[in-house]
């Protein structure tokens, strides 16, 4: 089973334009949508939802009839998370424990509590494991690596060879959750200065978790003269540019209506592009062993 | 609001909800060009200047400063 995750560093680069056109090509694979946060990949795909399942927290809960309201634990918290009339914020409340330690009466406990879904999935294509998280809720970190895991699961039992992450935007927690363990990591990138910026960082991401790095120019005509300067530092840097995608209106329309691109406009040059960059990330990651 | 690439359920959905929409921008390579290069569009292209600093004051307005 290879993974390969797709990854940007700066947003709206067309990442997930990308995996969805992706799964349509690579056949029989699982998809796993990883931007927890925002995750939009399912429109495009339309999965039947199989299972349903979620991560859970803890939450500090303060038993009213036994609090004294001593203070102590609005005192001890780093967090904030206790108000005058000792409640808990939830949003606030990071799960620590020290209130359950400090308080004389016992009065509080850690309780459960939901803090996003996660769908595994049917679609078309194959099968796609995605997840919500709860507005406000943290550490989405978690919940990345609990639908790898659920889409590990998933492509062993179904024999599938490929297992596809769309990875959040940025370098942070729930996107070295999207990367780790991954045999390849395609970087979407465009030619704009924030475009370059962020795909150094997405690069020392990689490399720092030596994960093969692969680089795809999204939108490349809009700025030819920084495009060919992303080559070029690709070059120097021995990082594989696998292919340039022209900017072209018929990908939003695609995105519109929400269907691939591959599959709405099959014969547009994009699409062509598309599966010739495909073809190529497959037999790269094919011969990483 | 960035138009002239979507369809209507932008509209639609800010409508029902009661939000209003202060400034709609139709897509422009231009604009996109000017992005790529780290150039804010308004100082090369007349008349976004006031539209944007019009929507901030309003925005200000709206949230009581």
């Amino acid at each position: 089973m290879k993974q390969i995750t797709v990854l940007s560093g700066k947003g709206g680069t067309g990442k997930t334009t990308i995996v969805a056109s992706f799964t349509v090509l690579a056949g029989k694979c699982v998809v796993a949508d990883c931007d927890v946060d925002a995750p939009d990949l399912h429109l495009l795909l339309n999965p039947q939802v199989q299972e349903e399942d979620f991560r859970g927290s803890k939450l500090a809960t303060i038993d009213s009839e036994k609090c004294i309201r001593c203070g102590l634990c609005k005192k001890s918290c780093r967090f904030n998370a206790i108000s005058d009339e000792f409640k808990v914020n939830p949003f606030a409340c990071e799960c620590c424990g020290v209130c359950t330690i400090v308080c004389p009466k016992k009065a509080i406990e850690l309780k459960d509590r939901i803090s996003g879904q996660v769908y595994t999935s049917k679609t078309l294509y194959g099968y796609m494991v995605y997840a919500l998280l709860y507005p406000g809720e943290s550490n989405s970190g978690k919940l990345v690596s609990l639908v790898r895991q659920k889409a590990r699961t998933l492509s062993a039992r179904k024999k599938s060879d490929i297992v596809l992450i769309d990875g959040a935007p940025g370098i942070g927690c729930p996107v070295i959750a999207s990367v780790t363990g991954a045999d390849a990591g395609l970087i979407v990138t465009e030619p704009t200065v924030s475009g370059v910026h962020d795909l150094v960082r997405a690069l020392e991401l990689l490399a720092h978790f030596n994960i093969l790095p692969m680089v795809l120019i999204n939108k490349y005509d809009l700025n030819v003269e920084k495009s060919e300067e992303i080559i070029e530092f690709c070059h120097n840097m021995n990082v594989n540019v696998v292919g340039k995608i022209p900017f072209d209106r018929l990908v939003t329309e695609a995105m519109v209506n929400g269907r691939p691109i591959v599959e709405y406009a099959p014969e547009s040059s994009v699409a062509k592009e598309l599966r010739r960059i495909w073809d190529k990330v497959h037999s790269i990651v094919k011969e990483g062993g | 609001m960035f138009t002239g690439l979507g369809d209507e359920r932008v509209y639609e959905y800010c409508r029902g909800k009661g939000i209003p929409i202060m400034l709609e921008i139709p897509f422009s390579t231009r604009i996109a060009e000017l992005y790529s290069k780290g150039i804010p569009f308004v100082e090369e292209m007349p008349g976004w200047k006031e539209s944007l600093k019009q929507v901030f004051e309003e925005a200000k307005r709206a949230a009581g400063k």
